[in-house]
């Protein structure tokens, strides 16, 4: 298990690694600068006094050493379009209020679909069956915005259950929430389902109930622990789905997180705060399927003790 | 009375292209202290008589007919109002008076429990016990089925185990509540010559030191004469012969027992038990044939045994036959 947690931890160092080198590039490789798309403006001597202030003036290998050297501090720089901001206190800043709307998903995403999930799999009721999977299937084939569009439209502006914009109250976290969750339940809902239906028909079943194990019990104690292993995997990608799919969510719902950052960054061509923003949600992935994995390994014995 | 008596019993499973009739009026009973051994080819039907036996079925099988008297109690599904009311009456009796040795130790252990957990399961299930007294009870069955060093053992999990001490693990299980009938379903094909030789050692002297009866199914008619009192041969769902192992051993009245021990006797043959013995294959049991189900493969067969089933013939109290040969009017 420590040998395990060892090697993933490595892996995911390498991958940072390997992330913060493809962005830096691809940064580079994009022609235009921060300065560029109003250049007219800019005398030929400020654009370079620009440059220098920044480092741009340099060999853009030179530029990538500083840049890892500083990051590995923590310095990412700074904001290119916030002027006299530092990057990473941006990021500070606005991650907080993405990782509640996150985890509010989060914790939706698992229990409506874990339950919704097992009621497929073990429900003997066809009509029962057929809602769940139709519900599910919705879920993965709807694009998340779409659905948030028409939440908006149904709950807040024609019913007005719900205000729209912001995360002032519970009640704000509500529909950006749901819209978030939604995909995520369907697949937990799949995954689950065919996940335990898939386990109850094992053999080690059969020989739980021929020990006199009521039927309750044997789902509990012998089906879930075994059928919940994938969906125990799924959590660390989900985490970042869930981070990630927060752009659009973010900006439909004006909500003042990373995701909205990160578009604001993107259309300023604010390399540093991109750069800063991209490593942190990167390392937010790596380190969420690490913790996945070794929680999936924690259940798993066979991981656990290194086999 | 008889600790067991199977009366007409017929199972059947629907599939998407009819109903498999797999169980078809089997009849089985059982005295206390008895080693019965059922044997026949792959997918004549031994493992589903036993799992309608214990009530644990795939979800599309169903038992359409019979009675099951176990220990002067009527079990038989029909009995019961609901599923509901047998289950709650079977869980009482699984694990605890009638437990079940399984045939592949690889997959019916649960990989992610320990083994306490699995083994003191049916003691938690049918005992007044606290999980302490389980455990040490536990540590006995450990002993009892020959697991070196169990203290360590039992807080290991299945995959730390060869096949052989999974299969003991299993054994134990089963014994766990001193059960009055121990129905084991092929309990070695899946281990190695050498382990199969012990398992059955063990099971040899399980059955010396308690008062169980065992229902032993397999394809081997050498571990039939080495433990089995009495034998049912069965076939397409059927049971065709039955009587004590001499009965069955020196005097065979089927056609179908009697290939089986001519195989047995081929010296070339020792190795491969699972060869068919008789050239052919089984019946298809999604449409069974209504006469004798081994016609199609039977040397002797007669224009009678396609079109009506054989009655029983009885040449002991103990000894019973389903073959038209033994008609009074046939050709001797
Ligand atoms: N869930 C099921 N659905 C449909 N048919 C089934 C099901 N389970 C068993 N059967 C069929 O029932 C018949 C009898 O099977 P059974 O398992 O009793 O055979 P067996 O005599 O135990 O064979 P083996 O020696 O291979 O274990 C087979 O034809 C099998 O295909
Ligand atoms: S009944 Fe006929 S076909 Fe069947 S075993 Fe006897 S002789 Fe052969
Ligand atoms: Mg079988």
């Amino acid at each position: 298990m420590f040998k395990y947690t060892i090697k993933r931890i490595l892996v995911g160092i390498l991958t940072m690694f390997i992330l913060s080198t493809i962005t830096f590039f691809m940064m580079k490789i994009i022609p235009g600068n921060p300065f560029s798309q109003d250049n007219k403006v800019l005398t030929p001597k400020t654009y370079e006094a620009l440059e220098a202030k920044y480092g741009l003036d340099k060999p853009v290998v030179e530029q990538y050493f500083i840049y890892l050297n500083n990051a590995i501090r923590g310095d990412f720089g700074e904001s290119i379009s916030k002027t006299g901001q530092q990057v990473i206190d941006i990021v500070i800043r606005r991650a907080p209020v993405t990782a509640r709307l996150g985890s509010v998903a989060f914790v939706i995403a698992l229990t409506v679909g874990v339950t919704l999930g097992i009621i497929s799999a073990l429900t003997k009721k066809r009509w029962v069956n057929s809602l769940i999977t139709t519900f599910a299937t919705i879920g993965v084939s709807i694009p998340s915005f779409l659905l948030a569009i028409l939440a908006m439209i149904l709950f807040g502006v024609m019913l007005g259950w719900f205000p729209l914009v912001g995360l002032k109250t519970p009640l704000h976290y509500v529909l950006p929430a749901i819209a978030l969750a939604l995909n995520p339940i369907s697949m937990i809902t799949r995954l689950t389902r065919s996940s335990l239906r898939d386990v109850m028909s094992k053999d080690y079943i059969v020989l739980a109930k021929s020990k006199g194990t009521s039927e309750l019990w044997v789902i509990i104690k012998h089906g879930l622990k075994n059928a919940l292993l994938p969906v125990v995997t799924y959590c660390g990608p989900m985490f970042a789905f869930l981070v990630t799919g927060s752009f659009v969510i973010e900006s439909l719902f004006s909500v003042p997180g990373l995701g909205m950052e990160f578009t604001s960054s993107v259309i300023n061509r604010d390399y540093t705060l991109i750069m800063g923003l991209t490593l942190f949600l990167g390392a937010i992935v790596i380190i969420m399927n690490i913790v996945s994995d070794i929680a999936a390994a924690m259940i798993d014995p066979r991981i656990k003790l290194g086999k | 009375m008889a600790l067991l008596e199977i009366k007409n019993l017929t199972t059947s499973f629907k599939i998407e292209q009819g109903s498999v009739q797999a169980v078809r009026d089997v009849s089985i009973s059982l005295e206390q202290g008895e080693v019965l051994g059922i044997v026949g080819e792959s997918g004549s039907g031994k493992s589903q008589t036993m799992f309608s036996l214990m009530g644990l079925l795939a979800d599309n099988g169903k038992v359409t007919d019979g009675t099951i008297i176990f220990d002067g109690q009527d079990i038989s599904p029909k009995n019961f109002k609901n599923k509901h009311e047998y289950d709650k009456a079977m869980r009482k009796i699984r694990g605890n008076t009638m437990s079940m040795i399984f045939q592949d130790p690889m997959t019916f252990l649960n990989q992610v429990l320990k083994i306490e957990t699995q083994l003191i399961e049916p003691l938690m299930n049918h005992k007044k016990i606290t999980k302490k007294e389980a455990r040490l009870k536990a540590l006995e069955l450990m002993r009892k089925v020959g697991i070196p060093s169990p203290e360590k053992r039992i807080d290991q999990y299945p995959f730390e185990f060869s096949g052989g001490m999974r299969q003991r693990i299993i054994i134990a299980i089963a014994l766990a509540c001193n059960p009055k009938l121990i129905i084991a379903d092929e309990p070695t094909t899946a281990l190695d010559v050498t382990i199969q030789a012990q398992v059955l050692e063990l099971i040899d002297s399980l059955r010396e030191e308690s008062s169980s009866s065992i229902i032993m199914i397999t394809h081997d008619l050498g571990v039939v004469a080495k433990l089995c009192d009495r034998v049912a041969i069965m076939y397409g769902g059927k049971i065709v012969e039955t009587g004590t192992d001499q009965e069955i051993f020196y005097d065979p009245k089927h056609p179908y027992t009697k290939g089986l021990l001519n195989c047995v006797a081929n010296p070339e043959d020792d190795v491969e038990e699972e060869l068919h013995p008789i050239p052919g294959s089984p019946p298809d049991l999604l449409d069974p044939p209504i006469g004798c189900p081994f016609v199609d493969r039977c040397e002797r067969a007669m224009r009678i045994c396609k079109l009506k089933m054989p009655d029983v013939t009885e040449f002991s109290s103990t000894h019973q036959c389903r073959c038209w040969l033994n008609h009074e009017k046939a050709v001797k």
